[in-house]
């Protein structure tokens, strides 16, 4: 049995959203995956920053660094002495949001106060029924991650929940 | 619905929760020397009193955190754990 290159075998990947048509570029909202992120959960201090990435603290001494795609898992998180990471990159997709009106649809379906959240920080919480990180990335930009099996739910909802604003 | 004041996330829905039950409740220190009784009473028989109680919970949907807390079982009212009982 030969085992295939390591980019052919990328090419079999199936984001969790493949497939489902989701997606929407209007004026004041536009909403895309963006999948393949190289996740990395760390607990310890918070990890240094990651080119073209993000770091987002999750929980007291829990951060969730957040690194472009790669074809080989690359992304090492910067670790502290005493820090541990565990790669999660297969846990969850990403939705991107921005616009005037990405807060308004995610405050649609999340009971968490999003307007105080200031930008660089996330919040952990229950959107539309799924537990979801959003990470704040600019005043009308928000990062949406999301577990792979509930993935499709949530692009469903969040679909209908931006009818208006189509 | 309870909204319950996270000490790491601020108040938050009580559906992102976790019940844990009375706070304090010891593991006996030599479990194998109780008698049924005893033991049952430390597995079952809780305080269920009317009034302010010192409770467990795990903010499982968000920091994951357990933390303690008083909670009124009447009104429902919550306020930090009063000075003197034990986390």
């Amino acid at each position: 049995m030969t085992v295939p290159e390591s980019t052919a075998l990328l090419e079999l990947r199936r984001s969790p959203l493949a497939g489902s048509a989701f997606g929407l570029s209007s004026p004041g909202l536009t909403m895309v995956e963006d999948p393949f992120r190289q996740l990395v959960e760390v607990r310890g201090e918070r990890p240094a920053d990651v080119d073209r990435g993000h770091v987002w603290g999750l929980g007291p001494g829990w951060w969730l660094v957040d690194g472009p795609p790669s074809e080989v898992v690359a992304l090492e998180a910067p670790l502290a002495p005493g820090n541990r990471g565990v790669d999660v990159s297969g846990q969850r997709t990403v939705v991107t949001l921005t616009g005037a009106h990405a807060l308004t649809v995610l405050a649609h379906g999340c009971p968490v106060d999003l307007e105080v959240v200031a930008v660089g920080d996330a919040v952990q919480g229950v959107l539309a029924g799924c537990q979801v990180v959003l990470g704040r990335v600019a005043d009308d930009g928000w990062r949406c991650y999301v577990r792979a099996s509930y993935a499709r739910h949530l692009a469903a909802w969040l679909t209908d929940a931006a009818t208006p604003y189509r | 619905m309870l909204r319950i004041p996270c000490p790491h996330c601020g108040e938050r829905d009580e559906t992102e929760f976790h019940y844990g039950g009375e706070a304090g409740v010891d593991y006996p220190a030599d479990p194998s020397a109780l008698d049924d009784v005893a033991w049952a009473e430390y597995l079952f028989v809780r305080a269920d009193p009317a009034g302010w109680f010192t409770e467990r919970w795990c903010h499982v949907a968000a920091c994951r955190q357990w933390f303690t807390i008083d909670r009124h079982t009447v009104s429902d009212e919550f306020r930090p754990v009063s000075e003197g009982v034990r986390a």
